[in-house]
């Protein structure tokens, strides 16, 4: 299963200054040997030295490399690694590739290196899922989120917490397993306090983690709205404005178009919906079918209206089908009354937007005004008010969230059995409870740390 | 050769003696050998048995068929139930011994026991043949054969004394060591490590001032009992005090102005102690700001002056141990009786025994006690028990019996010495059983007699008492359930007469008695329920009361089920199973667990590799075998 060698470019795809391919197993050295001609002739392969030299297909020269070979376990997946940095674009590292591949390496699967180095114990359960984040982030503030918690943020965060429910805990343990010691009673106030504080911990942490996983998987927006309403043009214009980084997603369909945008730090993926009122037309009911499917899929429904002509009818029609769909109203064309008529053109009579749509969001898609203040509220209302800076979030994984809904639960629920005075040793099931759901982040057992936080903290030996 | 017997067990300690009872009563022809016929079942330290998770033991000890609690019952001079008020599951029967009582009668026990022969000699070798142990060697050049043997050498193997500057061979207080046995098993091929413990001085109860001390009476006013077999019995009331006495500052500045001649910190001592159970110096000197140290006086018994005194363990010099002594208003003109000592002794590294106490390296040898890095009567008691138990079984061909940790602490123990490196001698505490709520000692007898009694430790008529109790709650139970209370002036008066909350509306009299200050009394009285005797009516209350909480636990052992019932060959070749993280795979290695349960509870393997494991023994593929 991971006793062969595995072979990947290991830097993102496009036209960068560098690229590297990354070899990993016993064959890495061999296979890396038979396509490179060091320069010097003296070339030990020592580990953790750079070579320079060429990669050569035959006679041909692919490209001008370094090549660094790091000897197992010294490395990022424990095995034998080597790693060749080329100069060229995109084709020669297709082509050291392949030719890496005929030299019997396999192309490696998506994660595969990280697996082996989790496998192999590099890492541990957190930093390998943060490695993945990095491989699949779509955003410098994903980026960073992922790179606190490679860096143990995380871990270190749930440690606070833990420490905090361990030290109630021995304290309850040390009076059951040493009753007869010198052990001060457990009160209950001190206690309580103390679990609040870890409580809070945890809380600050899950407030955090729904921002979290929406950095990581990012969110997605469909654009509604009756036709001519300029569902395109704010589509486009949304685009012009995070120009360097459009991305197109791959999987479009035919009849609604997706575009990836950084909304400051925020990787959102916009869907301009063909339409989703009823159709007689068969072609048409087809683009309302994906229409409302992609609505369905979204985080948040931009409903566009045009207020030129005022909220109509059909608005209203298309509002009742986003059903409970968080919607942000925009109202569009402003340039054609005035950004601060249209405003109150929209609010007021005789067609007010509904109160269900809050505050709709004056703008020209043409002019592009009003532009920065969507996309702040698009940003403010994704991230639920929450707006937390990315340096404060370490959640971004939903098995560490549910870990911790768990973790905070339990504590909840001890604190209620303290104050409703049920004896010790049922306090201590939800603590334990408690700490084992922590422990599940960070990997850390729960009887032998009860016993040393007791042993480190009382003086036991009736 | 002489004699042939089934079964040889090597030392009458608590380990070795129910060895030698359990298999002699499964019908095996058993030896036991003992250094000294006059220290049968002696107690070297305290003189207690019981408190948390060591009263539990002595409890499953008694349903599985054990001498412990019977002989406790028959011998304490006080008994106290602990905790009593921290939940029913940590509530724990303590009681102190008389310890030459204890002793007698545990070896007028043995002694009556039918196809047990006693014999006092030093066994002096083990004899095996091919990787199967044969018999036993005595310095005499005796020797005895056997299918199994049973060795619970408590601290003699290598035993060494110490004393402020003086140390000697000893295995206890004035006996010698067993040398030549250390040699045999290292010449088997076991691997042996050392570890340490210590005793504290015994005074003289005429010189002490018992009016300057606390007492600490026991629990004469209900019968406690450890054996399900006395259920029934009046309480004791003949019992006699403890005392509770703390050091002075005088006391702390003259251990750490003798500190410099104690063996802990002059390196006199390599073995590890216990931090349970740390000196008086170690404490003095880890918890520095500690004004003061309980200690507490015990009589060692009704026809001895000795008095222990627990919580002093020292390994000082007699002459500081003596001034320490009197720097505590009530001690102040004591005489030591027996000064305090550390031994130092070698014990078999853990890992080398399988969760049924035989070595995995020779087929028939079976260590208990203190051999495998325990310490305690109760731990050592509940060890000899499962070793006598699988040595009579595998004497005869019959397969091993294994106890699970979610049914017994005896399981729990077990498991852990198979699955933990000890840094430290093993006791046992609440703490480490999963399932506490499960494992009450209230609830040993329903959980564990069935076994005792298939096999053959539990006589029919026994088992059929507690199988009759187990109906008894059940009925007791389901009549509760199908009983209404409702809110009528009579049984709101009633409940507010005793603090209770009236009721509302109809409810059923087992909702009642889930309340937490309703007792059985009440509600009986309220929807006449039946009279019940003592143990089933605690069963009732507790099943009611904490019905979620144990509910959640069972669902907790349910799922875990699968993972411990997974069986690992024992001969799997780790090292040909991709995947598996260095520190995992040497782990593995080490401990060779026998089941998927315990290879995920060894230090170093995570999730990840259990689930190697699981992928690799699921897919069919025979494992790789070394």
């Amino acid at each position: 299963m991971y006793d062969d060698t595995i072979v990947a470019i290991a830097t993102a795809p496009g036209e960068a200054g560098i690229g590297v391919i990354r070899l990993s197993g016993a064959s890495s050295l061999a296979i890396a040997r038979a396509l490179f001609r060091p320069s010097s002739a003296g070339c030990a392969y020592d580990s953790h030295r750079l070579y320079h030299g060429h990669v050569r297909d035959g006679d041909e020269t692919v490209d001008e490399v370094l090549l660094a070979y790091m000897q197992a376990p010294r490395s990022y997946t424990a095995e034998d690694v080597v790693e060749i940095h080329g100069h060229g674009g995109p084709a020669p590292l297709e082509r050291i590739l392949h030719l890496a591949i005929r030299q019997g390496a396999r192309l490696a699967n998506p994660g595969e290196f990280t697996l082996r180095a989790f496998l192999n114990g590099r890492l541990d359960l957190p930093q390998a899922e943060a490695v993945a984040d990095i491989i699949h982030s779509r955003s410098d503030a994903s980026l960073r989120l992922a790179v606190n918690q490679l860096g143990g943020r995380l871990s270190e965060a749930v440690d606070n917490a833990r420490r905090k429910i361990l030290s109630v805990t021995a304290q309850l343990e040390a009076n059951i397993d040493f009753s007869e010691d010198d052990v001060p009673p457990a009160a209950a106030e001190p206690m309580i306090d103390e679990l609040s504080a870890a409580a809070e911990d945890v809380q600050r942490l899950l407030r955090a983690a729904d921002e979290g996983i929406l950095y990581r998987r990012g969110a997605r927006v469909a654009i509604a709205g009756r036709p001519n309403a300029g569902k395109s043009s704010l589509l486009n214009a949304l685009l012009r404005s995070n120009r360097a980084i459009v991305t197109p997603i791959a999987g479009t369909t035919r009849d609604t178009i997706e575009e990836g945008i950084n909304l400051g730090g925020l990787p959102v993926v916009l869907i301009d919906t063909a339409g989703i009122t009823q159709t007689q037309d068969p072609v048409e009911r087809i683009g309302v079918d994906r229409s409302r499917q992609a609505i369905e899929q979204a985080d948040l429904v931009l409903l566009v209206f045009d207020s030129a002509v005022g909220w109509q009818r059909e608005d209203d029609e298309i509002l009742a089908a986003l059903q409970g769909k968080p919607v942000l109203a925009v109202a569009n064309k402003v340039d054609l009354l005035g950004r601060q008529e249209g405003a109150q053109r929209s609010d007021g009579s005789p067609h007010p937007a509904p109160d269900r749509t809050a505050r709709p969001v004056p703008l020209s898609a043409m002019t592009g005004d009003g532009l920065p203040d969507l996309e702040a509220e698009l940003r403010r209302r994704l991230l639920a008010g929450g707006g937390a800076a990315v340096d404060d979030i370490l959640v971004n994984n939903l098995r560490h969230k549910t870990l911790l809904e768990e973790a905070g639960g339990h504590v909840e629920e001890a604190i209620e059995s303290i104050r409703a005075g049920r004896a010790a040793d049922f306090v201590s099931i939800d603590l334990r409870s408690a700490l084992s759901a922590l422990g599940a982040i960070t990997g850390t057992e729960v009887s032998e740390s009860i016993l040393d936080e007791i042993f480190s903290r009382f003086c036991i030996g009736k | 050769m002489n004699k042939r017997y089934d079964v040889i067990v090597v030392g009458a300690g608590h380990a070795g003696c129910e060895a030698a009872l359990a298999a002699a009563r499964m019908g095996r022809a058993t030896l036991l050998l003992t250094l000294n016929l006059d220290s049968v079942a002696l107690m070297p330290c305290n003189p207690s048995i019981g408190g948390p998770a060591k009263g539990h033991l002595v409890r499953e000890i008694d349903a599985l068929g054990g001498q412990m609690a019977r002989t406790t019952d028959d011998t304490y001079i006080q008994i106290r139930m602990l905790n009593t008020g921290k939940g029913p599951a940590v509530q724990a029967l303590r009681a102190q011994s008389d310890k030459r009582q204890y002793g007698a009668l545990m070896r007028h026990t043995v002694e009556t026991q039918s196809r047990l022969d006693i014999k006092q000699a030093e066994a002096r070798s083990l004899i095996a043949e091919n990787g199967r142990i044969v018999g036993v060697e005595t310095s005499s050049g005796t020797q005895y054969e056997a299918a199994c043997v049973v060795l619970t050498t408590g601290t003699f193997l290598n035993g060494k004394l110490i004393r402020g500057e003086h140390s000697e061979p000893g295995g206890r207080s004035g006996e010698l060591p067993s040398l030549p046995l250390t040699d045999s098993l290292r010449a088997l091929g076991l691997r042996l490590g050392r570890l340490k413990t210590g005793t504290p001085p015994r005074v003289d109860s005429r010189t002490i001032d018992f009016d300057a001390a606390a007492i600490q009476p026991g629990d004469t006013d209900r019968p406690l009992y450890f054996s399900f077999a006395n259920a029934g019995r009046s309480a004791m009331t003949d019992q006699l005090p403890c005392h509770l006495v703390t050091t002075t500052a005088e006391t702390h500045r003259l251990i750490r102005e003798n500190l410099h001649r104690a063996p802990m910190f002059n390196g006199t001592i390599v073995g590890v102690g216990p931090r349970y159970c740390p000196s008086i110096e170690d404490k003095i000197v880890r918890f520095a700001d500690k004004p003061s140290h309980q200690l507490f006086l015990e009589p060692e018994g009704r026809q001895t002056l000795e008095v222990y005194v627990q919580g002093a363990n020292t390994s000082l010099p007699e002459d500081v141990q003596l001034a320490m002594l009197r720097s505590i208003p009530a001690l102040r003109s004591c005489e030591m009786m027996r000064v305090g000592y550390a031994v130092e002794y070698d014990y078999v590294l853990t890992n080398q025994v399988r969760v049924s106490m035989e070595t995995k390296l020779i087929r028939g040898l079976f260590l208990a006690g203190q051999i495998n890095g325990t310490t305690g009567y109760e731990e050592a008691a509940a060890q000899g028990l499962v070793a006598g138990i699988n040595a009579a079984r595998l004497a005869w061909g019959e397969d091993e019996v294994s106890l699970p940790r979610n049914s017994s602490y005896v399981g729990v123990m077990l498991d852990d010495l198979c699955t933990k490196e000890l840094t430290e001698p093993y006791r046992l505490f609440t703490s480490r059983a999963e399932y506490r709520l499960l494992l009450r000692q209230d609830n040993a007898d329903l959980r564990l007699s069935a076994l005792g009694h298939e096999l053959g430790l539990i006589s029919d008529e026994r088992f059929e008492r507690v199988e009759a109790k187990r109906r008894a709650v059940s009925t007791a139970l389901s009549g509760l359930r199908s009983t209404f209370l409702t809110p009528t002036p009579r049984v709101n008066a009633a409940l507010e007469e005793v603090g209770q909350a009236p009721l509302s509306k109809q409810m059923s009299a087992l909702d009642l008695l889930r309340r937490p200050e309703a007792s059985y009394d009440l509600v009986m009285a309220l929807s006449s329920q039946p009279e019940l005797p003592d143990e089933v009516r605690e069963q009732v209350d507790v099943e009611a009361k904490y019905e979620g909480y144990i509910a959640k636990q069972l669902v907790e052992v349910e799922r875990r089920a699968k993972l411990e019932c997974y069986p690992l060959p024992e001969d799997i070749d780790y090292d040909a199973i991709p995947g598996l993280r260095t520190e995992a795979r040497q782990r593995l290695k080490q401990f060779r667990p026998t089941t998927l349960g315990q290879a995920g509870r060894l230090y170093g393997v995570n999730p990840a590799d259990v689930a190697i494991l699981m992928v690799r023994l699921s897919k069919g593929q025979p494992a790789p075998v070394a």
